[in-house]
């Protein structure tokens, strides 16, 4: 398997990964292979600090997925970008709750609750 | 041959219906109470339905807290059979929502104190729309 060198990859190709992590992740949880999941997560999560790293938080480049078609990257990406654009990363939050589709719902919601009590995301 | 294709598909898909029908009708339930849940999880079985620990039993056994505080009355709680194994999932991947900060549920869990865990199950209730808030 190619090995990816993240600190080597310009800010769009960090993104297009995000965008693969994330698609595989919304298969993963549909086929319940916790494992699989488990390591595109923590991969994203390295993504993520990576973009954090770059010049002026580049993690605001994934807004643009609040609008993707699919529910786990819309998901994940209002999780990232909550440091970042918290208006329209909390927006997305509380309509993936509204729309109560599971598990990305609960998701949501857990991370609403622990904002109203005061959790500020960095 | 396509309409007999086409039929074909309908009767799996009606089968399929049928086959499911409790946990589909279940998973479709209002929230409840607290005391409702546990007062179902002291009935008779029901289709559709599991009984649920709201302290994991998994890790909460793993850490050597007694059995009959696992199963007892006001840790079981009745609820829709695929929201069970939903929990059940979820307790296995992390999370970056807080307190998890990237842990599992259950690796969160792994030193906690009972009123922890049973502060983190009842949100898990709570978030996937079986218990009232």
């Amino acid at each position: 398997m190619k090995k990816v060198v993240l600190e080597q990859m310009s800010v769009d190709e960090l993104v297009n990964h995000f965008l693969a992590l994330t698609l595989d992740q919304g298969q993963a949880l549909y086929y319940e292979d916790n494992p699989k999941y488990n390591a595109l997560f923590r991969n994203m999560i390295s993504v993520e600090q990576e973009l954090k790293s770059r010049a002026g938080d580049q993690r605001r480049a994934l807004a643009k997925f609040l609008k993707h078609s699919n529910l786990q990257v819309r998901l994940m990406a209002a999780l990232a970008t909550l440091p970042v654009e918290p208006v329209q990363a909390r927006a997305m939050l509380q309509k993936i709750s509204d729309a109560n589709i599971y598990p990305q719902a609960a998701d949501a919601r857990g991370m609403l609750r622990e904002l109203e009590k005061g959790h500020v995301p960095t | 041959m396509a309409a007999l294709g086409r039929l074909a598909r309908r009767l799996t898909i009606v089968g399929l219906l049928l086959e499911f029908e409790p946990e589909i009708k279940s998973y479709l339930d209002a929230p409840e109470s607290l005391e409702e849940l546990q007062r179902n999880a002291q009935g008779p079985s029901q289709l559709g339905y599991e009984d649920h620990h709201i302290a994991e039993q998994q890790s909460a056994e793993d850490y050597g807290f007694p059995r009959d505080m696992i199963d007892a009355p006001d840790n079981i709680v009745r609820i829709p059979t695929w929201k069970h194994h939903e929990i059940n999932g979820w307790y296995g991947r992390p999370s970056r929502n807080p307190p998890f900060n990237g842990l599992s549920p259950r690796e969160y869990l792994r030193d906690k104190d009972w009123r922890e865990r049973t502060r983190i199950g009842l949100d898990a209730l709570i978030d996937r729309g079986v218990l009232k808030p």
